[in-house]
C-alpha cells in the first residue's frame, strides 16, 4: 500500500505580533521522500512544522495531495523537558496518545500489538511499565516517537530537538523511518545533525525565517550555503 | 486522489490536533527538569567562564538566548533611532513589543523573567545593563546583556570597547548580582555567571570536517 501525500506550500507567512516568523515559504515535499528541515534555533522550524499540522494562523497556501485517501499524519514534537513527576507510565501515556486517533477508536486489541511491536523496536519494551519519571530523556524521546508512529502514518513529522536523542537512538530512528519512507510515506525531519542530514536526505531545506536554500543535499549543502545558515555572532 | 487544503487553526478542535495539544500541554504544563545530557564533542573551544548555547543550554533557557541574540541588535539600532539613549524596558517590552522583554504567553512559560535596566554611560562610551531576573528558577535561569560602545568625534562609527562585538550575553542559573554600578566581566564571573557563545557557521564546518 503506498500511500503517501505530496505537500505543496506556497507564499507561507506567519507573525507573533510584530515578530515576522516566517515570510514567503514556498515548499514542496513529495509521497517516498525523506525531505529534512535544518536552520538556526529560532529559524521558525517548529512553527513551520506546526503550520502543516493546522495549528497555526498562518497567511498562504498549504496543499496535501494525497496519493490514495486522506490518511494517517504523525507528529513527534520537539518536547525537551518533561516533567519528572508526570503519574503515567509509558503504555498509558502512547494509549492516552493513541485513543485521540480517529482511526483507532474501537480497535484497542489491534494496536496492543502494533504498541509492543513498535517499543520492540525502539528498544523499550522492558520499560513499558516504567513511569515517565525513571526514563533518560533519550528515552523519554523514543516514546514520544513511538506515539507517532501508531497507526502507521503516511506522513510523519519529527520536531527533533537539539539534544536529547542518543546515539544508538538516532540509529534506530533512522531505520524506521527509512521503513516508513520504501512505504511511500513521506518525512518531514527536523534535524540539527548536519551529517546525518547529508546521508539520510533526499531533500533539504533550509529555513531562516524564509526558504534559504532547497534542494539535494549533494548540491545545496555546500560551503557557501552551510556559512549561510548558521548565524555568526557579528549577525550577517 | 485526495486533495486537502490545510487552514489556519480555528476555533474547531479536530481530533488529530486534539492529540497533539494533549502531548504539548503535557510537556509544557507539566513543568521542567534537565535531561541526562548526552556526551558531545565540543566544536568551539570556549574559556572556563563561557558556556555554548547550543551544547550548554536547553528548553526554556535556549529559547530566551535566541531572542536575546537577536534583540541586542535592535536594541542597539533602537540606541540609534532614540538619538543615543537606551530603551527602557517598558519601551523594549510594550512599544516594541520585543521578546524576550514582551509579557505574552511564552514569557509566563519561560519564567516570567524582570527586566532592569542599568544606564552606565560615560562621555562617548555608551554602556547599558539589561539583566533579567527569573521569577521561577525551574523553568528558566537569569540573564544579562551587557552592551558597550564608544562613539568617535563624527559620531558615526562605533564598535565595542573591550571586545570585538559591541555586546555580550550572560547566563546564571542562581541570582546573584554584582553591585550594579560595578558589573562587567570581572565582577560577573567571580558571582558565577557565564558568557553565552552561539555558534557559528565556521564550527559546523569544522565538525563536518570540511575546514
Ligand atoms: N507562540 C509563540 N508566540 C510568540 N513567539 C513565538 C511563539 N512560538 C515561537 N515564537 C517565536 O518564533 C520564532 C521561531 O521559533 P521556532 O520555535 O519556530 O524556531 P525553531 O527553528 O524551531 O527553533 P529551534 O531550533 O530552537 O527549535 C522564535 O523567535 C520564537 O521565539
Ligand atoms: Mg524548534
Amino acid at each position: 500500500m503506498a500511500n503517501g501525500v505530496n505537500i505543496k506550500v506556497e507564499n507561507l507567512s506567519l507573525s507573533f505580533g510584530k515578530n515576522e516568523v516566517l515570510q514567503n515559504i514556498n515548499f514542496e515535499a513529495k509521497a517516498g521522500e525523506i525531505h529534512c528541515v535544518i536552520g538556526p534555533n529560532g529559524g521558525g522550524k517548529t512553527t513551520f512544522a506546526k503550520s502543516l499540522l493546522g495549528q497555526t494562523y498562518h497567511n498562504g497556501k498549504i496543499t496535501f495531495e494525497w496519493i490514495e485517501k486522506r490518511g494517517i499524519v504523525g507528529y513527534v514534537p520537539q518536547i525537551i523537558n518533561i516533567d519528572k513527576t508526570l503519574p503515567v507510565n509509558v503504555l498509558d501515556f502512547i494509549a492516552l496518545c493513541i485513543q485521540k486517533r480517529p482511526a483507532f477508536l474501537g480497535v484497542d486489541k489491534k494496536f496492543k500489538k502494533q504498541v509492543d511491536e513498535t517499543l520492540d523496536k525502539l528498544e523499550m519494551k522492558n520499560k513499558s511499565k516504567y513511569l515517565f519519571s525513571e526514563l533518560s530523556g533519550g528515552e523519554r524521546q523514543r516514546v514520544l516517537f513511538a506515539q507517532a508512529l501508531i497507526p502507521n502514518p503516511q506522513l510523519l513529522i519529527l520536531d527533533e530537538p537539539m539534544n536529547s536523542v542518543d546515539k544508538s537512538g538516532a540509529e534506530v530512528f533512522s531505520r524506521i523511518i527509512d521503513g516508513l519512507k520504501q512505504n511511500g510515506a513521506t518525512v518531514i525531519w527536523i534535524h540539527h545533525d548536519l551529517e546525518q542530514v547529508q546521508k539520510i536526505a533526499d531533500k533539504v531545506s533550509c529555513i531562516n525565517k524564509t526558504v534559504v536554500f532547497s534542494g539535494e543535499p549533494k548540491s545545496v549543502m555546500n560551503e557557501k550555503n552551510l556559512l549561510k545558515i548558521f548565524s555568526s555572532r557579528q549577525g550577517e | 486522489m485526495e486533495t486537502v487544503i490545510i487552514q489556519p487553526k480555528r476555533q474547531k478542535f479536530e481530533i488529530l490536533f486534539m492529540l497533539i495539544s494533549i502531548v504539548a500541554i503535557v510537556g509544557v504544563a507539566s513543568g521542567l527538569i534537565a535531561i541526562s545530557k548526552i556526551q558531545k564533542e565540543e566544536s568551539v573551544k570556549l574559556k572556563s567562564y563561557q558556556i555554548d548555547a547550543f551544547l550548554d543550554l536547553e528548553g526554556n533557557d535556549q529559547g530566551i538566548f535566541t531572542d536575546l541574540h537577536a534583540a541586542v541588535r535592535v536594541i542597539e539600532a533602537l540606541h540609534i533611532e532614540y538619538g543615543e539613549r537606551w530603551p527602557t524596558v517598558s519601551e523594549l517590552s510594550t512599544t516594541e513589543q520585543l521578546s524576550p522583554f514582551v509579557e505574552d504567553l511564552v514569557w509566563k512559560e519561560r519564567g516570567k523573567h524582570k527586566w532592569t535596566l542599568f544606564n552606565q554611560d560615560q562621555g562617548n562610551v555608551h554602556r547599558a545593563i539589561y539583566v533579567g531576573k527569573s521569577f521561577d528558577e525551574n523553568a528558566a535561569g537569569n540573564f544579562l546583556i551587557l552592551s558597550e560602545h564608544f562613539h568617535t568625534i563624527d559620531g558615526s562609527y562605533y564598535k565595542g570597547v573591550n571586545k570585538e562585538f559591541p555586546f555580550s550575553i550572560w547566563y546564571s542559573k542562581k541570582w546573584e548580582l554584582p553591585n550594579s554600578s560595578n558589573i562587567s566581566d570581572g565582577t560577573l564571573i567571580p558571582s558565577g555567571w557565564k558568557e553565552i557563545i552561539a555558534r557559528t557557521g565556521y564550527d559546523e564546518l569544522k565538525r563536518l570536517g570540511r575546514q
